[in-house]
């Protein structure tokens, strides 16, 4: 899984009640690839040795994490720079199949939530189901935040890796901002 | 507000993240077709009260297309199938017959 | 003259006062108090004036169907208009303002609306007003505007936080009374998420309020435990201040959450949710009895009067007349009486009732009249006296008894507008007089399953022990359909089954009343209709319950009609001599309750109103104070004035520096997609009309695309970077666009064909580097060889410029030498500033969107979306050449064939150059000849590099018009006169892209 020390400069929010960072870039490929195609699913298996993740969920080996998108689409996440040349063989072979292994590390940015309401915040724009009960760690799911799309990742109930394009960085810092303003919480009464 | 079963998540999905295709199962007609075919290809829809087969894309998800079948009447959906399909699948069918038995069956 | 009581009060806080102010005049409450109870508690008895006669208007109930005590509270950026009295709790210096007034809430000019009722009666504005002609603007509209409208709208930016929130649960339950709370319980511990929603700030609904007072320790004891119950179970949620106020398709509510407790800005959230089953225990609304002038302030439903009692301590008045129709309505009396207050005479439209309440309060000496009612009321902005008559009569005042005060009760409506909303279907209960749901039609969700259940008062079950009979029976059934963990529920009924509240359904009295009475008998408050409207809209031919709603505005003020429904479908079926379920009902929308324009936008106001999609110069840009355009959701750089210049110099400035030395522009929110596989040249062979798949390696190819119909999509620059790849550009605009069209034929046509899509446009920045010296200014940077023969014109090379990584395309926009540096969207800024900065011994300037329009239109080429508007063939455009004629198929291919597209006689793309060449023709002026529009201007710019207006248009048949000169009509009918030319002003022979 995703491992990254917030650095304390990047950290967007200030005086709310959760912590949102800026993480920028994670080194990442988009896959895609047809289940039927042997020979591209061996070159998965054989150079990044992961198994394919089920629907909406991630698996993960030594800090590569492969995400399902859709069932041709994947999205690889290398958070290693000891994984680099690994990332880059692989890509390489499987470009040489009918598959496709793209560089798209610089198309989006990855925020971080973290803290016992990271759930909450994003139950502010996104449609899906985010009870505590229906989310489990690993999950991923590709959906809409307000307008605009967006990556969800959970790495556990506290903790939840954030991305969308990265033209819409400024606009996810100031949705952040507005939605984790205190007094904001999104509370039961009894 | 909708909330449609996609087949590929596997999961209902809110309207706000799909985008409807309109009619299902049109034959793309291409230049050897006739001009009567080629207009209706173009530009005749269905608008029917009651059971219709329509196209959905789960475009803020996985990006794919699938069909439904809905009845525009009680918004009732009888299920969601893959957008390859050229025909709505048997048990489609019969789910809309359990409970309109007087379905007269796609294209009818 | 109501007051406040020495002591009592459940919902204040004596301990802590509250200033407000009301109409500019200094008032006290106590916290705790809404603003409705404070204005009883301080003698306001007149706090409103109505919508259409300016007639004066009292506070008439407790909760949200109040129709009459609409305020404007707040001030300055915090001001709401609209708000109901009876629901807004009183804040420290909180302002409130009476409405629809003028000048002031005592001496309402209006009012005379009310002397000339007779001319405002139901579709009067339909009717009055029609000639003469010019009346309209400077008479009837300014006088009408001044006078309706409801309230007054905010004039400042709304400072209150509003949100959005996402919520999913199993069960939803609406209405936090008995019915609601016991349904709670019953449910827990079934693996299910429950999320419940009280209107109100407290959970308990009625019931404390309404209970006998001998058992009033018993119910306490079991408020407390079931909130125990509530509290501790992990199941259930609650939200109090959150009205549901509305219900959707499968199973999603919108509610509406209003916490007031904070002290600094209100927060309201628009709570979207989405539940499998919703029950609703949303109670009933007492209604009124309809009897001449029943409008007057200082009259109120009889639960009302006993609610200010008991939970504010505030009494309405000490002479008060009770009229109803049932026995329920008795407990205001008992409540008043127990406290030593005069209640002079009860009126009761029944014959007798054997009620034992009724002994009880004849023992209490209360004088009871059966088959009696008002007749009319005395006083003019309170209630003097009341004048009684038979209910069976005309209306002829037996007795006239002072009072100052009174209370109406005819029985109660079952809360039904929820289960309406999606589909749920109402039946008559004739008995009882009210409609009710129809368990046999109910809404349903999206596998056609019922997924609503109404519980208690909705459901026209009022007895405390009925409900807690019904509702756990009815959980243990839905447990059991449901087939959720169908533990039986058992509660020990603490209630006694008490004799049925009995009434007799009475809606009008006095029945024989004379038409003049009619028009004194108020139905719906809010919209001052009147008993004889309804009459004037049967007669008149609207007998459809829809269509005199319309013709009347009956219920269709911001109160729904909450009280004056049922009452309105009476008369209209006594007009009609239809029985009442002949009648039907209006149907009941969204939203139950008015919510605030600002909870519809939520957070996305202000900064997040929309997305803005930033490039990765954007911050260069912005530093350069470059002018913004938006393009789609981007914002484009789209000049970059300097000092005083002024925008004509600006532009000026940044052509000549792209025609005559070199300028860079941020190119990189153009579309980037990826097309490989095996089949990826076939794939584009379709998508493209010109032929993609004999492009080779290395090479650039410009496409077009069309849709089916025809018409120009898109276009951009194909690159063929390997045997299996090609990377597609499109405009800036349709990218996304573009992208979902491939999806959409790759997976619903020609799922056979081995290719995969990815969008790259934002992995990728481009800069454009255009001029005469852009090849010297690239070649400044060690390794990098742009020689003509190393990257003629059309082709690309990956290369590295220091060690940024680039693919250079050689292809131009503007005619000039140019280069297209494609680059990793992280090291875009670094690049843009490298070459910034090696410039500069090449004069190298920025330039925007603006500029790189006209440098393109001095070439003749097309924007999509400037020249074409979804109506344009390639052909229309003059591009016969891009449409292939050797491929099999293609997107478009049949339309082209069809004689329509191939007349003669339509629009063709031109040049246009005026006659007088100062002159730059407006945007999209027509083309005139004899009379008739026979084209328009697409795209006008004045040229600096020829330093005349140019412009491009669609011209019928415009081919065959080069040379002859037509005559275009700007908007303030100036002629104007241009030639038609080749759409190709500089450079036409292609020189100087070769540099």
């Amino acid at each position: 899984m995703i491992q990254r020390v917030p650095n304390k400069m990047d950290k967007i929010t200030d005086d709310t009640f959760v912590d949102v960072y800026l993480i920028g870039s994670i080194r990442s490929l988009n896959i895609r690839v047809d289940q039927r195609d042997k020979k591209s699913l061996n070159i998965i298996k054989k150079n990044i040795a992961i198994e394919l993740p089920s629907v909406q969920k991630t698996s993960e080996r030594k800090g590569l994490t492969l995400c399902w998108i859709s069932n041709d689409e994947y999205l690889l996440l290398n958070e290693k720079k000891e994984n680099d040349k690994l990332f880059n063989e692989f890509k390489k072979q499987m470009n040489l199949t009918t598959g496709v292994a793209e560089n798209t590390t610089d198309l989006r940015v990855w925020f971080l939530v973290k803290g016992g309401r990271a759930l909450d915040i994003l139950r502010k724009g996104v449609p899906l189901d985010l009870s505590k009960s229906k989310i489990s760690k690993g999950s991923f799911f590709r959906t809409r935040l307000g307008e605009i799309q967006i990556n969800i990742l959970i790495k556990s109930s506290n903790e939840i890796l954030v991305s969308v394009l990265r033209s819409h960085r400024d606009y996810m810092v100031d949705w952040f901002e507005v939605c984790t303003m205190r007094g904001t919480e999104i509370n039961f009464d009894l | 507000m909708l909330y449609i079963f996609c087949p590929t998540c596997q999961r209902d999905c809110d309207e706000t993240e799909l985008s409807c295709g309109g009619q299902a199962h049109l034959i793309r007609r291409d230049h050897a077709s006739s001009d009567k075919d080629f207009y209706k290809y173009l530009y005749e829809r269905k608008n029917d009260k009651g059971i219709i087969f329509e196209r959905w894309r789960h475009v803020y998800g996985c990006g794919k297309w699938f069909h439904t079948a809905r009845c525009t009447i009680t918004n009732q959906v009888f299920g969601s199938y893959s957008a390859k399909e050229v025909q709505p699948p048997k048990s489609i069918l019969a789910t809309i017959r359990r409970y309109r038995v007087d379905f007269k069956g796609w294209g009818k | 003259m109501s007051s406040r009581l020495p002591q009592e009060g459940s919902r204040i806080n004596r301990e802590k006062t509250v200033d407000f102010r009301f109409n500019g005049k200094n008032l006290k409450g106590f916290d705790g108090d809404t603003v409705a109870s404070a204005l009883l508690a301080n003698n306001e008895l007149l706090v409103a004036r109505s919508f259409k006669y300016h007639r004066p208007r009292g506070i008439f109930s407790e909760g949200e169907e109040e129709p009459n005590a609409l305020m404007g509270i707040g001030e300055g950026p915090y001001f709401e208009p609209n708000i109901r009295a009876t629901e807004a709790k009183i804040k420290q210096n909180m302002n409130v303002e009476s409405q629809n007034h003028w000048p002031s809430l005592r001496f309402d000019f209006l009012s005379i609306n009310n002397l000339f009722s007779r001319f405002f009666a139901a579709g009067f504005y339909y009717k009055t007003f029609m000639w003469p002609r010019a009346a309209w603007k400077y008479l009837f509209e300014p006088m009408i505007r001044r006078a309706s409208g409801l309230g007054n709208a905010p004039r400042d930016y709304d400072e209150a936080h509003y949100e959005h929130i996402y919520h999913h649960t199993d069960v939803l339950i609406i209405g936090g009374g008995l019915a609601g709370i016991t349904a709670a319980k019953a449910l827990s511990d079934r693996g299910l998420s429950i999320m419940l929603c009280e209107k109100d700030c407290v959970m308990g609904g009625r019931y404390l309020e309404d209970c006998e007072s001998g058992n009033r320790e018993r119910y306490k004891k079991l408020h407390k435990s079931s909130m125990e119950i509530l509290k501790n179970s992990k199941d259930i949620s609650v939200k109090l201040n959150t009205t549901v106020t509305g219900i959707f398709d499968h199973g999603f509510a919108l509610a509406y959450e209003e916490n007031q407790h904070s002290d600094t800005a209100t927060k309201k959230a628009l709570w979207k949710i989405r539940a499998k089953i919703i029950i609703l225990c949303t109670g009933a609304i007492e209604r009124p009895l309809v009897f001449p002038d029943n409008d007057l302030p200082g009259i109120m439903l009889a639960a009302s009067v006993r609610d200010y009692l008991q939970k504010y301590g505030v009494l309405l008045g000490d002479q008060l007349v009770l009229t109803t129709n049932n026995d329920y309505a008795y407990k205001t009396v008992i409540e008043l009486k127990r406290r030593g207050i005069d209640v002079p005479v009860v009126l009761d439209t029944r014959t007798s009732s054997d009620d034992p309440i009724i002994e009880e309060i004849e023992s209490l000496g209360v004088r009871i009249l059966f088959g009696k009612c008002i007749g009319k009321v005395e006083g003019k902005r309170k209630v003097d006296a009341v004048g009684i008559c038979s209910v069976n009569g005309q209306g002829t005042i037996e007795e006239l008894i002072p009072c100052n005060a009174i209370a109406v009760s005819g029985g109660w409506t079952p809360n039904v507008n929820l289960w309406s909303h999606c589909g749920g279907k109402l039946l008559w209960d004739g008995e009882s007089g009210f409609y009710k749901p129809d368990p046999e039609n109910t809404p349903i969700g999206k596998e056609g399953e019922t997924n609503m259940l109404v519980l208690g008062a909705a459901a026209g079950i009022f007895g405390d022990y009925d409900i807690q009979d019904q509702v756990p029976r009815k959980i243990n059934q839905l447990a059991s359909r449901l087939k959720i963990k169908s533990k039986r529920y058992i509660e020990t009924n603490i209630f006694s089954k008490e004799p049925e509240k009995k009434g007799i359904p009475t809606y009008v009295i006095p029945h024989g009343a004379s038409k003049e009475k009619h028009k004194k008998m108020y139905i719906d408050f809010q919209n001052d209709v009147k008993l004889s409207d309804l009459q004037l809209a049967a007669q008149e031919g609207f007998e459809n319950i829809e269509h005199a709603k319309r013709y009347t505005t009956l219920g269709m003020a911001t109160d729904q009609g909450k009280t004056s429904n049922i009452n309105g479908i009476h008369v209209l079926s006594q007009i009609l001599g239809k029985p009442i379920d002949r009648i039907g009902h209006t149907t009941f929308r969204p939203p139950y309750k008015p919510i605030p324009l600002g909870l519809i936008a939520g957070q996305y106001a202000k900064k997040l109103f929309k997305p803005i999609r930033k490039t990765p110069i954007d911050k260069w840009n912005s530093r350069k104070n470059a002018m913004w355009e938006p393009v789609a959701d981007w914002r484009r750089a789209y000049a970059y004035p300097r000092g005083n210049e002024s925008l004509e110099e600006t532009l000026s400035r940044e052509v000549l520096s792209v025609r005559k030395n070199v300028g860079l522009l941020d190119a990189s929110t153009l579309g980037k997609i990826l097309v490989k596989g095996p089949d990826a040249g076939q794939f584009l062979d379709l998508i493209y009309t010109n032929m993609m798949s004999t492009l080779k390696d290395g090479k650039c190819r410009y496409g077009l695309m069309c849709n089916e119909a025809g018409f120009v999509f898109d276009d951009g620059v194909v690159a063929r970077l390997n045997e299996q790849s090609f990377l597609c550009h499109t405009t800036s605009g349709g990218a996304d666009r573009v992208f979902s069209w491939l999806e959409e034929w790759l997976q619903t046509e020609w799922h056979h064909l081995k290719v995969f899509i990815v969008n790259l446009t934002e992995q990728y920045s481009q800069i454009a580097v255009a001029g005469p010296k852009a090849r010297e200014l690239l070649q400044s940077f060690k390794s990098v060889d742009l020689s003509a023969e190393k990257l003629p014109f059309m082709h690309f090379i990956e290369t590295y410029i220091d060690d940024i990584w680039v693919r250079v395309y050689r292809i131009s926009f503007s005619g000039e030498l140019s280069y297209e540096l494609a680059v990793n969207s992280n090291q875009a800024e670094e690049l843009w500033n490298k070459l910034i900065k090696v410039g500069k011994k090449y004069k190298v300037q920025p330039y925007g969107t603006e500029a790189l329009h006209i440098l393109r239109a001095e070439k003749g080429f097309i924007v999509v979306g400037d020249e074409t508007d979804g109506t344009v063939t390639p052909h229309d455009l003059g591009m016969d050449w891009i449409v292939s004629k050797k491929k099999k198929d293609f997107i478009g291919k049949k339309a082209f064939s069809l004689p329509y597209l191939n007349s003669s006689l339509r629009k063709q793309l031109v040049g246009i150059l005026t006659l007088d060449k100062n002159k730059v023709l407006p945007d999209g002026c027509h083309a005139v000849e004899d009379g008739k529009a026979i084209g328009h201007i697409t795209s006008t710019y004045f040229s600096p590099t020829l330093k005349r207006a140019i412009a491009l248009g669609l011209i019928e048949n415009g081919r065959s018009r080069k040379g002859s000169t037509l005559e275009f009509e700007s908007s303030n009918k100036e002629s104007i006169f241009a030639k038609i030319v080749e759409p190709n002003f500089y450079d036409p022979e292609g020189t100087k892209q070769d540099g």
